[in-house]
């Protein structure tokens, strides 16, 4: 009777089993439920589409038409330095982009006829194109053919910066 | 009898050495699926491409601008711009 009892007795052995497939049960949710937040909690990075979006809609407002806005160059002619006509609405996160727009004549292209910048300057001294690198801002730079209104030909090179670490790069 | 009964562990023992290297295995897998997980986080990237898989250039906006200033331009020193931009664009 008591060698029944103390021997034969295999309920402990069972509460022990039933506690490691709980464990295991929690080991394996958990592990599933990291997996979900560590890909889940990490931002889809759109810096390159942005930078791309921004160059477009700058090259948008300088030329349409395949003919320079007159409010730039006028009869060969700079005017504005600056890109306020083309209300561009950065929503307060001026510094987290940059652009450059360098307009070159074709007759001199070693010289830039004009240029305009703005957004966060700092930018424009280390950036990536075409090459991913989380701590470096998205660049995007392009260039394209356009006329003004007395028919001077330029070659206008559009460069876009976007930083914005904190929506698109996991810390 | 009751001597015997103490000393035949073997049935626990194996019991115990089958389910150890389970643990192990599946704490392994566990830990291999979140580093993987770990790095597919890090390619979430959207870029031009993987948006616009059909479109040839990265900017067919810049390009239309290019063709309508040509055009104005009746095709004007068409052959020495296109080479710069090629150049400029890669």
């Amino acid at each position: 009777m008591v060698t029944n009892k103390i021997f034969l007795n295999k309920r402990g052995g069972e509460e022990i089993m039933v506690l490691y497939l709980i464990a295991m049960v929690f080991v394996v949710a958990g592990g599933l439920a990291g997996m979900v937040l560590i890909f889940a909690g990490s931002p889809y990075d759109i810096r390159e589409i942005e930078a791309t979006l921004l160059m477009e809609k700058i090259a948008d407002c300088i030329s349409y038409g395949g003919r320079i806005n007159e409010n730039f160059i006028l009869n060969g002619t700079a005017q504005n330095t600056n890109l306020d006509i083309c209300h561009l609405n950065f929503e307060g996160e001026e510094e987290e982009f940059f652009y450059k727009i360098t307009f070159y004549d074709i007759k001199d292209l070693d010289n830039s006829f004009m240029e305009i910048r703005g957004g966060n300057l700092n930018l424009e001294a280390s950036y990536s194109i075409n090459e991913y690198s989380e701590n470096l801002p998205k660049g995007a730079e392009k260039s394209f053919y356009s006329l003004d209104n007395s028919d001077n030909q330029y070659i206008i090179k559009i460069l876009t910066v976007v930083k914005k670490f904190e929506q698109n790069v996991k810390k | 009898m009751l001597r015997n009964n103490l000393l035949n562990k073997r049935g626990a023992i194996g019991e115990t050495l089958t389910w150890i290297p389970a643990t192990l295995i599946i704490i392994a897998t566990m830990v291999v699926f979140l580093i993987l997980s770990g790095l597919l986080a890090k390619m979430k990237i959207i870029n031009m491409h993987s948006i616009k898989n059909d479109v040839e250039e990265d900017s067919p906006i810049l390009e239309i601008k290019n063709i309508l200033a040509h055009i104005s331009a009746e095709e004007k020193n068409k052959e020495i711009i296109d080479n710069i931009l090629g150049e400029e664009n890669g």
